[in-house]
This record gives structure tokens, sequence and C-alpha cells, in this order.
């Protein structure tokens, strides 16, 4: 038999997600405590894999689409522990958990040919992969974490109708949002260090420049929005998942339907 | 402060009319629901250009009311940025990340516009041993000769016609159509522009850009056809009459002249992956002795211009027939240096914004009156 790292930190992370629902929902600290070491344990497995993987390909983990997969959702993973080593309130963690598991789940699904370590093409032999691609993936690991409370937001806003929860939520959902924001604003920027030294400009107006600018339009709209009122509550939550909606499409959409100088999603 | 010389209090001069207008249009840029509305005005306008067209790096450029709208909302934008900045004065430390992101971003779009207005790029082939002073510019010409008389050996120029075809992916019905002097119709039916000649097939998925017009010759009854890559002539001949057909782009000059020496492609060892794409060139100034660069990809070779720039030479593509001849992109950007300080100043002012202010903030509250 294998071992197989990442499948070990997917079922850490659905397990923590469980331990956590009951901590919230009985209000056990004994359960988020479990929750939270099942969590650690998963992280650690995780980062073993990706460090595996960093040893096996000699180079950073993040230059495929089942690489960049996998570290999206260790960073939304690390965040999601962030939060809940300060707060301690369980939605983060339980938020980060759920979307980590959900992104190992369907980098597992990738055929063969995406999970298989090829050597790095001309165009991604830079140092610029490591700064560039790591603050792009910090962003995409952040806003899955808010798309995650987010949705947790909603469905207490409507299901269980916790207004003082949601609220909590709405404050922690802007907080990640704010990491994102950042680390978005750092990789376009770095992105467009990069393609001035390989393609001799800084920006191009390639499909996924100009999803990047989307995404960063959406999310400037959304932290500004909650400045004059119209970002809260709800529409504050709706705000994090049209903007996750435009992150994704500029994560894989664009690789799959639109092309362009971006394109190395594809095997070689 | 009551006016002392006033019993009935305060005496306000009464603004005059432009005092109001300016007030009026100052208010109204310096609203944030006006900075909401044109940063979603932005994401929907940007995703809908990647949704219509499929070279939106194309048509950006050379598409006249696709350049002009991204112009105008960069303005607006730029006009609001600025407004709610003045807007919020007396500039204290606490307002110092929104300043300093505004102003960032105020920087980056001049620097843009300096690009836009004194940039200029464009592509140079060259096969091993050639050498070049010149680029084309991206402004695509259908040039046509014809042979002269008898005692000229060469044929002469006889008629030349800009070529629009940005936006052309989107739309393959357009055609371009023009009448030559002799009566005849010369059109351009296709475009691609990722053009690869398979037998006698052609294909629009070659990587890189190697773009090639498909030309319809009609004169009466008859006609003929043939695809021209660019930078190609063509020769074709309809009611016995024949033309040379050269789809072309605009050339400009360099200050430099480029040799290429060398061009080397590199596999994985085992595998038909390339590792790295080389070109060995010999750069040349007037008046100065020539030395050697190797321009890779991701290792340009920079050229600096007596005025305030920088010329840039990339590695672009290579023909993967002969693999003995090299693309190259070439840019020239005084705007470069100004965007990159308007990058630092955005990324300085998020991170005060968002992680200094709410700490300065508890110290300005927990301080003692």
């Amino acid at each position: 038999m294998t071992w197989q790292p990442l499948a070990g930190s997917c079922i850490a992370y659905a397990l923590a997600c469980g331990a956590f629902a009951i901590g919230i929902v009985r209000g056990s600290a004994k359960s988020r405590a479990a929750g939270f070491g099942l969590m650690c344990a998963g992280l650690a497995v995780h980062l073993t894999g990706a460090g595996m993987r960093t040893y096996a390909a000699e180079r950073p983990p993040w230059s495929d689409l089942y690489e960049t997969l996998v570290v999206t959702s260790l960073m939304c993973a690390v965040f999601g522990a962030c939060f809940e080593a300060v707060f301690r309130s369980g939605y983060a963690a339980i938020s980060s958990c759920f979307m980590a598991a959900l992104g190992l789940l369907g980098a597992s699904l990738l055929p063969l040919d995406f999970r298989t370590s090829g050597p790095l093409i001309p165009e991604l032999r830079s140092h610029w992969l490591k700064y560039h691609v790591l603050s792009m993936i910090c962003a995409y690991g952040a806003f899955s974490l808010a798309f995650g409370i987010s949705v947790l937001q909603l469905w207490l806003h409507f299901i269980r109708k916790d207004d003082a929860v949601t609220r909590k939520l709405e404050d922690l959902n802007y907080r990640v949002v704010q990491i994102g924001f950042f680390c978005l604003t750092l990789g376009i920027i770095l992105g467009a260090a990069w393609a001035d030294a390989a393609w001799g400009r800084y920006w191009g107006w390639d499909p996924k420049e100009i999803w990047a600018l989307v995404t960063w339009f959406l999310y400037g709209a959304c932290i500004h929005g909650r400045m004059i009122g119209w970002c809260r509550g709800r529409r504050a939550a709706a705000a994090s998942i049209l903007g996750y909606a435009a992150a994704m499409f500029t994560f894989f959409g664009v690789n799959f339907l639109l092309g362009g100088l971006h394109s190395y999603a594809n095997p070689t | 402060m009551a006016n002392p010389s006033s019993p009935a209090g305060p005496q306000v001069p009464s603004p005059s009319p432009k005092q109001d207008i300016f007030e009026l249009v100052f208010n109204f840029f310096a609203s944030v629901k006006l900075g909401v509305g044109v940063m979603l005005a932005c994401a929907l306008f940007f995703a809908l250009t990647t949704v219509f067209w499929q070279e939106p790096e194309v048509i950006v450029k050379n598409m006249g009311w696709v350049k002009t709208a991204i112009e105008v909302i960069l303005v607006f934008l730029t006009l609001n940025l600025f407004a709610v900045t003045l807007s919020r004065y007396p500039w204290t430390r606490l307002k110092l990340g929104m300043l300093a992101t505004h102003a960032g971003l105020i920087v980056t779009f001049c620097g843009a516009f300096i690009t836009t207005v004194k940039g200029r790029d464009g592509l140079i082939t060259l096969a091993e041993g050639e050498e070049t002073d010149r680029y084309f510019n991206g402004r695509d010409v259908l040039s046509i000769r014809k042979m002269g008389p008898a005692s000229q050996r060469r044929p002469a120029a006889y008629q030349d016609f800009p070529l629009a075809l940005a936006g052309w992916s989107r739309d393959p019905a357009r055609r371009i159509e023009r009448e030559l002097l002799d009566g005849t119709v010369v059109r351009v039916d296709r475009y691609y522009a990722k053009f690869r000649l398979e037998g006698e097939v052609a294909h629009n998925d070659a990587p890189g850009r190697s773009p090639a017009i498909h030309l319809t010759w009609r004169g009466g009854s008859s006609e003929t056809n043939r695809w021209i890559p660019l930078g190609a002539t063509r020769e074709l001949t309809l009611n016995g009459s024949t033309l040379y057909f050269n789809y072309t782009q605009i050339e400009a000059a360099l200050p430099f002249v480029v040799q290429l020496n060398d061009f080397r492609l590199r596999h994985y060892e085992g595998s038909g992956v390339p590792s790295s794409i080389e070109s060995l060139v010999t750069v040349r100034e007037a008046g100065k002795p020539g030395y050697e660069r190797l321009i890779s990809v991701n290792n340009p070779l920079e050229f600096p211009d007596k005025t305030w720039g920088v010329w840039k030479v990339t590695q672009n593509s290579y023909d993967r027939a002969t693999q003995t001849a090299s693309t190259f992109s070439v840019s020239y950007d005084p705007g470069r240096p100004v965007v990159y300080a308007g990058f630092l100043i955005v990324c300085a002012g998020v991170f005060f914004m968002f992680w200094i202010r709410p700490f300065l903030e508890k110290r300005v509250e927990r301080a003692p009156e």
C-alpha cells in the first residue's frame, strides 16, 4: 500500500469539519479543540505532501493546475488555522477545512496526466514563478476561505436566523478578504514585473491579466462598498461570493475557455 | 466663530454660480458611491472584452472605440481617486494608507498614459546570420507590386492598403475588399492570428503570434487565392497578369543593429519538452564596437536609450520547421519606471490601510485625552 499524504490530509480536514460542526452546534469547547487538533494534523500531512512534491520535482510545487490546487487548499487551511488560533470561534476553521478538503478532492479527481509532475517549460523557468504564483495562490486561498465563511453566513442568516453570529462572520469575512485583496494586488504587480521580463511589457491585456483585474475591481468594490454601507450583512456575503466566482474563473476558466499566454494548466 | 462686526451672527457670503458648479462637479467626483460604481463598470467592461473577442490584447490596442472607452474609464477613475483623496483633507496619519493607495493608482495610470503615448513595440524575425535595425510595429499593410517594363527586372510598387485586422477572430464573416487600378478586386477572406500550415490545411493554433491572411484576387469570372503569412510575398496570376502580394507591417527604426548569430533550442534529456530557447546576438550601436548577448525566455536584452527609457528585446518565438530563425519582441517604454513607482506606493498603501491603520486607531483610542 502506498502512502498518500494528500488523501490523508483530505480525510483529516473532513473529520475536523465534523468535529467543529459538533463543537459549534453544541457549544462544546472539547469538540472544537479536537477539531483544531485534527486540522493541525491534516495541515502537517498536507505540508509533508507538498514538500515531497517539491523534493521530487526540484522546484516550487505550484507549476501546474494540480499543484496550484493542492497549495491553494494548503493556504486556505493555513489562513483558517491562523484565524482559529486568534478568534477561537470555530467558524473560520470549519470553513477552511471544508474548502481545503474540497480543493484536495478536486485535485485528486483530475486526470492522471494533470497530476503527473513534468519538467518546467522555458517560460516558467524564472525566479518570478516563486513570488508571483505564490502571491496569487495566497490570494486564492484567502478568497476560498472568505467564500466558505460567506456561504456559512448566508446559511445561518436564512436557516437559523442567528444575527449575532452572522455579524461576527461578516467581520471575519472582511478580514479574510483584506488578506486576499493585498495578496492579489501583490500578485498582479509581481506578475506585471514577470511579464515585463518575459514578454517585454508589464501589461498586455491577456485574458488572464484581464480577469485578475476584474477580480481586483470586484473585491475593491466589495471593500469600498462596506464603507458606504452597500456591502453589509447578506449583501457582503453575496459580494464575496461574486468576487470568488471571478477569482475561480481567473484560476480555471481562463485556462480552459479563453486561452492566452497564461495557459500552462494543461499537461506538457 | 461669530463675526464680531455682525450682531446677527456669521454672514456667509453667497457662493457665485461658478463656485456652485465647481462644488457640484467636485462632490460628484468625490463620491465613494461613484467609485464603487466605476469599479463595477470596469469589472463588467473588461470581462466583456474577453467574452466578445478572442484576442483582447489585439482589440484593446487596435480597435478605436474600445481603446477610447478604456481611456475614458481610466480618466474617470483617476478623477474619482483624485477628488476622493482631496475631499479627505486634512490628511492625518490615519489617512496615510488611503492617500498612498489612491496616489499610487494615479501614478500607475500616469505611467500607463506615458506608455500609451510614448511607448513603441513590435516584432523582429531574423534567420541566423541576418541583421536588422528595423522592426514591424504591428500595423498591418497589404503591399502590392507589379512587374515593370522588360528593362526592369524587379517588380515595382503598385498599390498599398492598410488592413484593419483587429476583431477578426470573433467575426469570421468579415471581409476586406479593395478595387485595384486595373478594375480587379482583392479581398482578404480570412485572418488567422496563430497561422500554421499542415500540408494544404491551414490551422489557427500555432503557439505565439504568427499571423497570416487568406487573399482572393478576382477579375471577371476568374479568381485565384492564397495564404500569405506575415512578412511573406506571394505571386498570383490572374487572366495572364501577375502581381506580387506582400502581407507586411509598417517598419520603424531601432537605435541599434541586432544580428542573430546562433539560435539554440535545448530539450530535457529523454523528452521532447524544451528546456531553453536561446538566441545569441550581436548588438551594435553607431560608432561603437558591437558586443555579444544571449537572449532567452525571461532574460531579455536591455538597451538604454538616449532619452528616458530602455529598449527591451525579448525572445518571442522561433521557426519550428527549420529551428534556425528567431522572433523577438521589441519594446521601448519610458512609462515603465513611473508604473513601477505607482505599484510600490499602492502596495505600501494597501498594507498600511489594512494592518497599520487599525493598530494606530487603537493607540489613539487608548491615549489619554
